[in-house]
């Protein structure tokens, strides 16, 4: 070989080696953000944080009725749902397991986003940010939520409903709890974690009708739009159907719908199913005058003086009908 | 040429960028399904060993017979019907079991059926004695006098498997004869679980008060014990004296069913045999330290809490549960397990898990568990981590666990950091309200004198100083919980400068 050739193949090398250097940019090195608490979510995302942060999910360690029912906690039996390990860690068909650290962030951004690599589940996916989110489909399914929320068969009740079909009606459980924000899409979804305490939300699971029939007040209740009983998931939770004759002030108590406590062993669960209707008449004499019957709904079950409850005063009004 | 040309881009090549090695991380040891298997042996060994008697026809009308007497008044027929049902064998238990349930018999008549089931001493009585004490479980129950009496029934028997249920049937009695009579069988046993419940109706206003305080100072006086406090304090700490006697392969059996049951789904099976584990003795703590080398992280876990929460009374586990720190799965309930049950040689494990290159729950575990354990030791390590460049968190459980292990050393910026944590809503307030009680109570009992008045160093009285703020702070605690809290919080600040003065 002449000198040209091994002087043209030097340049060659070193041609190479330089468009190596060039193109071969070196990786961004992105130093992964250790969480401590939820509220390091909130630099980037505080739509949805302000949304969390007054929530029933935010609130589930500090709110006054759990730490009364737990006794502060004391009851340490509660910690597994009200202060849960990040549930990618348990796993989505799992029963939840308590941690230890944040417990007063309750049921947070870490618990529900937090992946076992030490990324963060979302709907994109970005190893070039500080959280590293990862676009994730398991966050949707209902089964995500069942660790906490299918003790009482919340998500079992949803799969035996309608709205489990594939079709049309399909809605799982983030279409009623987490909806679109505005209903786009492109601006995700809120996270204020509606249920039981949006009462517009209650209200509009079921419809509530009264009528006469052959002389005797009908009322007909039916549970159209939740994808579960009504009520459900909690215990304490009951809705009762209250009625009174028109011009009265006492209201007489009719039905309650609610699933007991598990040490009330002489109490039926008279939940409603989803798609499924009662209908309740009112026989009592009183009844055969104009009545006004109504829908009431309540968070702890027990009324201050059972046999002179005051739904008006102690119970949240859902629906209101007057038969004449 | 041609070679000269290949050799550059291998030259090249070799220039390309780095490739990590990829780490390979070895398997995790499999696991056995320990309690699962433990429930499959004893199931087939008691299947082998105990024979039953399938009733005879013609027993239906004698045992009618002899029931019937018992409702009569003749006093010696009934001695002799008694005698009679109780000789009729193992035969006649399904009978007798039935007339416990049958409102057609006389009262009397229920009550030699019990007698009778529990001379008979098997399994088959036991069980109908102890189904008719669960029965409240299941359903409204206006009977109470018939659980009762079946409870008190079951401590005439050996059938020590019925512990579990018993204890089980605390959790849900409401009626007070029938828990007392529950407490007492319990003691013969060998378990105090019901000594809490003696307690709460011994300080109850009710007409069962005063017997709740004869039966609890009766089963300390049965054990040895000068009182029902030093008795449940003796039960607590895991007195070697109360070890009871030795475990039934079928008692063994029903605690390895509950702890397998650990694995299901529904939490009202997993609250129901926590409850019951972690108030049974030493014995269940040897199976529980079995479980947790369970394939089922659930079984693990559960069965690490039952430890934790036995306390003491469960330092046979000690040295399972530190083997247990190597279980990614279970070293934060297996660190604050051996805190609680006061594994001193665990001591310098969770020291070093203290360490910064530890996640924050495991620093925060660890400081936690120090402060159970209750070695003074730990505190020249914990006491670093009150540092400001230190998480919130760490710097909460470490001066809670400081108060727990050196009251009377905690400096005043210590004790301000937990009285700011009281309310300020950035960790829960239960810890440093605990803290700052015991702290309070240290400084209180240093500045007692013999007439139990506070007095400074010149001996002078001194008013509104650490006992006249104990004795606030005790008082608040019966206010609600929020304002228990921020009642404390305010005394405390109030009281600082008086307090560091003395």
């Amino acid at each position: 070989m002449n000198a040209r050739a091994i002087a043209g193949l030097v340049v060659l090398a070193l041609g190479g080696w330089a468009l190596a250097a060039i193109f071969n940019t070196p990786d961004v090195v992105i130093v992964p953000v250790q969480f401590e608490s939820s509220r390091q979510c909130a630099e980037c995302h505080a739509t949805q944080f302000a949304e969390w942060e007054p929530s029933w999910h935010a609130q589930a360690w500090t709110d006054v009725e759990v730490r009364k029912l737990s006794n502060d906690f004391a009851n340490t039996d509660c910690i597994d749902c009200h202060a849960p390990r990040p549930v990618f860690e348990t796993g989505i068909t799992n029963r939840v397991l308590p941690r230890f650290v944040r417990q007063i962030e309750g049921v947070d951004c870490i618990a529900c986003h937090m992946q076992p690599d030490g990324r963060v589940a979302g709907t994109v996916d970005n190893p070039n940010v500080a959280c590293r989110p990862v676009a994730n489909r398991e966050l949707v399914q209902p089964d995500f939520c069942g660790g906490c929320h299918n003790q009482h068969g919340t998500i079992d009740q949803w799969k035996a409903s309608r709205f489990a079909q594939p079709g049309p009606e399909f809605k799982s459980c983030i279409d009623c709890h987490m909806p679109l924000r505005n209903g786009d899409p492109a601006q995700g979804r809120d996270h204020t974690m509606h249920g039981g305490h949006d009462l517009e939300l209650v209200k509009s699971a079921v419809t509530f009708t009264a009528a006469r029939v052959e002389g005797v007040a009908l009322v007909t209740i039916e549970n159209v739009a939740a994808g579960h009983n009504f009520p459900t998931d909690e215990r304490s939770r009951a809705a009762d159907v209250f009625w009174r004759p028109l011009g009265e002030v006492a209201w007489r108590h009719l039905y309650r719908f609610r699933n007991p406590y598990r040490y009330e062993v002489g109490l039926p669960n008279t939940e409603l199913a989803a798609g499924a209707k009662v209908e309740l008449k009112i026989e009592d004499e009183a009844a055969r005058g104009g009545v006004e019957v109504a829908l009431f709904f309540k968070t702890t079950p027990y009324y201050a003086d059972d046999a002179h409850p005051d739904p008006e005063r102690e119970a949240a009004l859902l629906h209101r009908v007057t038969v004449p | 040429m041609k070679r000269l040309v290949f050799s550059a881009f291998l030259a090249l090549a070799a220039c390309g960028k780095e490739t990590a090695d990829v780490a390979v991380t070895p398997a995790p040891p499999a696991r056995r399904a320990v309690a699962a298997e433990a429930v499959a042996r004893l199931e087939q060994q008691l299947a082998t060993t105990e024979p039953t008697a399938a009733p005879v026809a013609e027993l239906g009308e004698q045992v009618d017979g002899l029931l019937a007497t018992l409702g009569g008044t003749d006093e010696s027929m009934r001695r002799v019907a008694r005698d009679e049902l109780a000789s009729l064998g193992v035969a006649a238990t399904p009978l007798l079991a039935a007339a416990l349930e049958r409102t057609d018999l006389s009262q009397a008549a229920r009550l030699g059926a019990a007698e009778a089931l529990a001379k008979h001493d098997n399994v088959d009585s036991a069980r109908a004695l102890l189904a008719r004490v669960m029965l409240a479980r299941r359903q409204a129950d206006p009977e109470p006098w018939m659980r009762a009496q079946c409870a008190w029934r079951l401590s005439q028997t050996t059938q020590d498997w019925c512990v579990p249920s018993l204890i089980l049937a605390l959790r849900y009695e409401t009626d007070y004869e029938t828990v007392m009579w529950t407490a007492r069988t319990l003691a013969h046993f060998g378990n105090f679980a019901g000594l809490d419940a003696l307690r709460v109706i011994a300080n109850s206003n009710t007409e069962s008060a005063p017997r709740a305080v004869v039966s609890s100072n009766e089963l300390a006086s049965e054990a040895g014990f000068n009182d029902a406090l030093a008795l449940e304090s003796a039960w607590i700490a895991g007195d070697e004296r109360l070890q009871g006697r030795e475990w039934s392969p079928r008692r063994e059996l029903e605690t390895w069913r509950l702890i397998a049951g650990f694995s299901q789904w529904q939490l009202r099976g997993v609250d129901d045999a926590r409850f019951v584990l972690s108030r049974e003795g030493l014995h269940c703590a040897g199976l529980l330290a079995q479980a947790l080398a369970d394939g089922n992280r659930y079984v693990r876990t559960h069965a690490a809490q039952c430890l934790e929460r036995m306390g003491r009374r469960a330092r046979v586990a000690g040295p399972a549960l530190l083997a247990a720190l190597d279980d990614p799965e279970l070293a934060l309930q297996a660190m604050l397990a051996l805190g609680a049950v006061g594994h001193a040689p665990a001591e310098a494990e969770l020291v070093a898990r203290l360490h910064e290159s530890h996640a924050l729950e495991t620093r925060l575990t660890a400081a936690r568990a120090l402060g159970s354990l209750r070695q003074a030791t730990a505190v020249p390590h914990l006491a670093p981590l009150l540092d400001s460049k230190q998480p919130y968190e760490l710097r909460i459980a470490a001066a809670c666990s400081l108060a727990a292990l050196a009251p009377l050393e905690l400096e005043r910026a210590t004790v301000e950091l937990l009285i700011g944590a009281l309310t300020g809503g950035r960790v829960e307030s239960l810890g440093p309200e605990t803290a700052l009680g015991i702290w309070l109570a240290a400084r209180a009992e240093r500045y007692r004198s013999p007439r139990h008045i506070a007095i400074d160093s010149s001996g002078r009285r001194i008013d509104g100083g650490p006992l006249d703020t104990l004795d606030e702070w005790r008082a608040a605690g019966s206010a609600s919980p929020g304002e228990r809290v921020a009642v404390r919080a305010a005394l405390l600040s109030a009281q600082l400068d008086a307090l560091f003065a003395l």
